[in-house]
């Protein structure tokens, strides 16, 4: 049977170039294992051959990525790679996120199979995580080569792409036990769920463990906008995604899964009353802001208080339908939103939410 | 309450001059059930097919799927409310026919075009990835395919359509009154070891409190903004709880389920061995409002921490992430007060499985258990026969202001929900998901 | 849903009514019902002018006879 034709991903000290001082050294490679790659090449056997190795140095890659990763691109072409091999890289965040954007990228450009070894703290598994590459597979390490650090890494990097040699599917993270990407799939397993959740239970009971099937998420904070200092100098604008707009759905909102936005004017209005609105969402009861619109949008409240002078009201109303919407679709249309009214010069939002 | 379920597995059903139970066989009359469903004025038409596993047939235009059982002895009924009055059920003997549903394929003129009580159809394939993923997949499949009169109004639309279903589906059951049963299961709830851990089963149904028919009813009774309630687990078994006829999307489970139910059962069968099984808690979600949450998470809590309860399994339906709020706070509310609990649930995570899987979270649910997801991707190839359409231009709609559909076609659903039962809310089938 | 947007990062969340209507309540007469809008969209002014460190609910200043 052929090797399958890999290549080695190092930065400069691995490579044997140099430490830190060596930083800037720009992409180069040599046939061949090279420092670690050494052992790793005794690991692989007749399975896998390392055909080429290419590194770079940690501080050349952030600075000239683009430059960086397509000439990797090229090397990896020329050698007509398989596999990708990238680090390990323990701690290191540079040489992490160099691994991570490298795997990414041939992954996507050439469709290979990349694996990568870093430890679950380094920083670069948070790229990872968000790339989602169904080929790019991290796996766990120590913290560092210190004792068996390395040969513990590269054996199970060893491991890994033999299993990918002959095995072309790859089963889940804790199955196989590389870092999870955060990819949900599913699937049939042999026991139903109501089994599975009463077998659950009674280990929770017992005090026994047990293994959650869905881990609970933290969500990123978002950064703290000052507090305004004078209010009626900013310029206040109205949002809702209860989906209202003019009748006539303008700009085809859907009532579910919707991944549109528009504003509407509402200047010439005392209230919401005084036009004619439509709620396209198919998520709550809309018939009480078919009554009263301002229910969602409080229009007449807000008039009043700008003719008391209380802040300078932005003549058009924003509005999306936000019913069964994807995350992803959402954020895309708060992000529009958000460039829209800082162009626009508002300083300050009430965005009501169903 | 002692309930005597007797069993009478159906392997095959055919068509012929009498309706009968025999050694495994269901013989149709199909004259007398046509003509037991036109009794209703209500019903402009009406034929019946038969759907098998592993053909490649597509049943559309589905709104309630039912399990043919009817009561021989003891108080009450079977759907008890609607079907005789509503006497308190699950004692004395049920007769029931396993292997088969009478699966209604109706079609009427909407008159509540969009939001949340408008009709719903959903489909069911014998085959492929889409008979996987519904228990429906792998039942012999008596579908009642009706057309309603014009004029008629929603909630008389439920009416017809879930008499409809349950008229044939007690015919059925009626063929094994004087019959041997293959088998009979005993469900009763009897004193057991005190050390056994005490578990109670928290059954979370959505319901619109300001529609006609609330989506989920009591003895025949629409739950609206109802406390927690407390039910025997048999009383599920007999019929108590009924859904809304006309909504066949995966979103609510269909009547068969109820009688069916997965937990109630599993938890039943290890009342005794493993656990002292409680019984079912009804928790109505949602509320409206963050207030409404909190009280129904405390009251309901509370009922389960009065009963003694140790543990709790929790479950809820309608893909609402809203309603997901109630369930969640549930959960918390119940480790607060020192019952342990596992949620179980499907997920969201978008078409590739690369979005979240839940909408909130609260740190108390260390013990999540996941049925699969309803928005992974899934691809449903075209099929051979369509059950539940007049001819081949014939178009489905899964909601009325939604796009019309060809059933002849292959498509990729947006949600599993467009299959009946096509979501695993109580964990009957073996679906779960993985991270990758 | 107040807590839903906390959890997700929301800094200045204010409670509304209900669902179906955040910005006031239709069983009131109209005079209440309008008192009520306009308490909830002071109370959230007075949340834009308020320093806060993280996700922070604020609730407006009315008695919930529900």
């Amino acid at each position: 049977m052929e090797k399958v034709r890999v290549m080695h991903y190092l930065n400069q000290f691995f490579a044997g170039v140099g430490g830190e001082e060596k930083g800037d050294v720009p992409v180069n490679s040599c046939e061949g294992p090279l420092g670690p790659g050494k052992p790793l090449q005794t690991l692989f056997g007749d399975i896998a051959e390392i055909v080429v190795t290419a590194y770079c140095g940690d501080n050349y890659f952030p600075a000239r990525r683009e430059d960086a990763l397509n000439s990797i691109l090229q090397i990896a072409r020329n050698y007509d790679i398989r596999i990708l091999v990238a680090g390990p890289a323990f701690q290191a965040g540079r040489y992490g996120f160099a691994c991570i954007e490298v795997c990414h990228f041939l992954s996507t450009s050439l469709g290979l199979s990349c694996v990568t070894g870093m430890h679950v703290e380094n920083p670069a598994v948070e790229g990872y995580k968000q790339y989602k590459d169904r080929r790019v597979f991290a796996l766990p390490t120590g913290e560092s080569t210190r004792g068996k650090g390395m040969e513990d890494a590269l054996s199970s990097i060893a491991k890994f792409v033999s299993k990918l040699t002959t095995d072309s599917s790859i089963g889940s993270a804790s199955e196989e036990g590389y870092i999870p990407r955060g990819i949900r799939v599913t699937e049939f397993v042999n026991k139903c769920g109501a089994e599975r959740a009463t077998d659950m239970l009674l280990e929770k009971l017992a005090g026994r463990s047990y293994a959650t099937e869905i881990p609970i998420e933290s969500f990123e904070a978002i950064p703290v906008p000052a507090k305004i200092a004078n209010l009626s100098r900013v310029q206040l604008a109205l949002g809702n995604t209860a989906g209202a707009n003019p009748v006539g759905n303008p700009d085809r909102f859907t009532v579910g899964k919707n991944t549109r936005w528009g504003k509407y004017r509402i200047d010439n209005f005392d209230s919401m009353k005084d036009g004619k609105w439509d709620f396209i969402h198919s998520g709550f009861n809309t018939s009480f802001m078919y009554e009263n619109p301002n229910y969602g949008a409080p229009l007449d409240v807000c008039k009043e208080m700008e003719r008391e002078r209380m802040f300078k009201l932005y003549p058009y109303l924003y509005s999306t339908s936000g019913g069964g919407g994807m995350v992803l679709d959402m954020q895309s249309i708060g992000k529009g939103i958000a460039r829209d009214m800082k162009a626009e010069g508002v300083g300050a939002v009430l965005m009501v939410s169903t | 309450m002692r309930l005597e379920l007797a069993n009478f597995t159906v392997r095959d059903v055919q068509f012929g001059n009498e309706t009968r139970y025999n050694n495994g066989r269901l013989e149709i009359n199909k004259k007398e059930l046509i003509a037991l469903i036109l009794e209703d004025k209500k019903i402009a038409s009406a034929d019946i097919d038969v759907a098998f596993p592993n053909e490649e047939t597509r049943i559309v235009n589905i709104r309630d799927v039912v399990d043919p059982r009817i009561k021989v002895s003891g108080p009450g009924c079977v759907f008890p409310g609607i079907l005789g009055l509503p006497e308190t059920v699950g004692e004395g003997t049920t007769h029931k026919l396993s292997g088969v549903t009478v699966m209604v394929s109706a079609r009427y003129r909407p008159t509540i075009l969009s939001g949340t009580a408008a009709q719903m159809s959903g489909l069911v394939d014998m085959w492929g990835p889409g008979a996987r993923a519904t228990p429906f997949g792998s039942t012999i499949n008596i579908v009642p395919v009706i057309k309603l009169i014009d004029d008629i109004s929603e909630p008389e639309a439920h009416t017809v359509i879930q008499l409809a279903g349950f008229k044939v589906a007690h015919r059925l059951a009626e063929t094994t009154r004087n019959t041997t049963p293959e088998s009979i299961e005993i469900f009763e709830l009897f004193k057991v070891d005190p050390s056994l851990p005490r578990v109670v089963y928290i059954l979370g149904l959505y319901t619109e409190w300001h529609v006609v028919h609330s989506l989920v009813a009591y003895y025949g009774m629409s739950i609206r903004e109802s406390l927690a309630t407390f039910i025997h687990p048999n009383e599920l078994l007999d019929g108590a709880l009924t859904p809304d006829a006309r909504r066949g999307s995966g979103i609510m489970p269909r009547t068969w389920s109820y009688t069916n139910h997965p937990v109630v059962l599993r938890l039943l069968r290890e009342h005794g061995k493993r656990l002292n099984f409680l019984g079912v808690i009804l928790q109505r979600t949602r509320f409206e409002w963050d207030l409404g949450k909190q009280i129904t998470a405390a009251g309901t809590s509370q009922m389960a921490r009065l009963l003694g309860a140790d543990g709790a399994i929790i479950t809820r339906t309608v893909t609402s992430g809203n309603n997901f709020i109630d369930t969640m706070l549930t959960v918390q509310a119940c480790e607060r007060k020192g019952i342990k609990t596992v949620f179980m649930t499907p997920e969201w995570g978008g078409k590739d499985g690369f979005e979240l899987p839940l909408v909130f979270y609260v740190p108390e649910a260390t013990a999540i258990l996941s049925t699969g997801s309803f928005e992974h991707e899934i691809k449903l190839p075209a099929p051979t026969k369509v059950i539940g359409v007049e001819d081949k231009t014939q178009l489905v709609t899964y909601q009325p202001l939604d796009q019309p559909y060809s059933p002849w076609d292959e498509f990729s659903p947006r949600e599993w929900s467009r299959i009946t039962n096509g979501i695993d809310w109580w964990g009957g089938m073996n679906l779960t998901c993985k991270t990758y | 849903m107040a807590m839903l947007a906390k959890q997700v990062g929301a800094n200045r969340v204010v409670t509304g009514v209900k669902i179906p209507n955040p910005c006031g309540d239709p069983r009131l007469p109209e005079e209440a019902d309008r008192t009520l809008r306009r308490e909830i969209v002071r109370c959230a002014l007075g949340a834009l002018q308020t320093d806060v460190g993280s996700p922070t609910i604020f609730v407006p200043d009315l008695a919930y006879a529900l």
